[in-house]
């Protein structure tokens, strides 16, 4: 009796220890199902090779977006500069879509520099003058005189350079890729502003870009 | 025997019943403990870091433009490089984040060596700051 009495209280414990395990909070848990995990734009993450990143585009953009505030043109101007965007040059081994460097300053700058510079849709010239040209035929509403010219001339251009360097041998592969943008006056061709980032990375990974 | 099992069958069964979760919603831990990053002006956001990284000073400044500059001296308090990332978090004058905030940026610090990191605000909304530091991921 006593053997099959030490029997049921060591199940009983185990099964009470079992349960309790069972009862730990866990806190949230992330959704589950599909192996993906959403990362912040400024972290490595797990898949990572040395070419150019997220992280890498986000720092450098950041960088410049900050300085191109500072310098005295901006800083100090009587009236808004307003600022086109001339396409940054590729020069690394990357298949990168380089307009994405352009395109974050630009936002960076209108989502947090209060109106300091005002960028120039030039992106969109065509749709413009297509809408120029239905007020100006008299098919659409106008709130001013249509044939006057109000597109507004480009005060300055914002224009980079990616300059890349690398190796490869039997340790893995190095990258050294040198971020240069520069903003140009478009009167007197001056470059008023030069901002520069470098990266270097060594991996055993080479990223294949998509 | 049997009135041994039905006791510890009962004592299992109200333990248990004292383990389901009561209905929500709840109050937020930790509400008024382990708020540095609300108060102090550089964090450490771990221990390792807290152990590895120190900050030898930090100066800042109104630009004439109205925006703040800061500049912290990161020191490598080990004889071995180290990787950190730092990031600046800039604030108005009720220490809320005003939308500011710089991305996490990669710190090499070779051995005992000190780095100044100068982090620049976007605009004049910026009256506090708080730098924190991370191992690197």
């Amino acid at each position: 009796m006593n053997k099959s009495l030490n029997r049921i209280v060591i199940l009983s414990l185990g099964a009470a220890s079992l349960f309790f395990t069972g009862c730990a909070n866990q806190g949230v848990q992330n959704p589950s199902g599909v192996p993906v995990t959403e990362m912040k734009a400024d972290e490595r993450g797990f898949v990572a090779g040395t070419g150019i990143e997220s992280q890498d585009l986000v720092a450098v953009t950041d960088k410049m977006a900050r300085a191109i505030l500072g310098i005295p043109e901006i800083a100090n101007a009587k009236a808004v500069p307003r600022i086109a965007l001339d396409p940054v040059i590729n020069d690394t081994r990357f298949a990168i879509n380089k307009d994405i460097f352009n395109d974050r300053i630009r936002t960076k700058l209108n989502e947090h520099a209060n109106g300091k510079v005002r960028f120039l849709a030039r992106e969109r010239m065509k749709t413009l003058e297509h809408e120029r040209e239905l007020k100006q035929s008299g098919a659409v509403t106008a709130s001013s005189d249509p044939s006057v010219v109000e597109f507004k001339g480009a005060d300055y251009f914002l224009t980079g350079k990616l300059s890349g360097m690398s190796g490869r041998t039997s340790q893995g592969v190095s990258d050294y890729v040198l971020y240069t943008f520069q903003l140009i006056d478009a009167r007197t061709s001056d470059i008023v502003w030069e901002g520069s980032s470098e990266i270097k990375k060594q991996g055993l990974e080479d990223a294949a870009y998509r | 025997m049997k009135k041994t099992a039905f006791t510890l069958a009962a004592v299992a069964l109200a333990l248990l019943a004292g383990c389901k979760n009561p209905p929500g919603p709840f109050a937020p831990q930790d509400t008024t403990k382990y708020t540095l990053e609300n108060t102090d002006s550089f964090v450490l956001m771990d221990q390792k870091v807290q152990y590895s990284v120190t900050s030898t000073g930090i100066q800042y400044r109104n630009l004439p433009d109205g925006r703040l500059e800061i500049v912290a001296n990161i020191k490598n308090r080990e004889n071995r490089r180290i990787q950190v990332q730092v990031s600046c978090v800039f604030k108005n004058e009720q220490s809320v984040s005003t939308g500011d905030e710089t991305p996490w940026q990669t710190l090499i610090l070779g051995e005992n060596t000190t780095e100044a990191v100068t982090f620049t605000s976007m605009n004049n909304e910026a009256r506090k700051y708080t730098v924190r530091v991370r191992q690197a991921r």
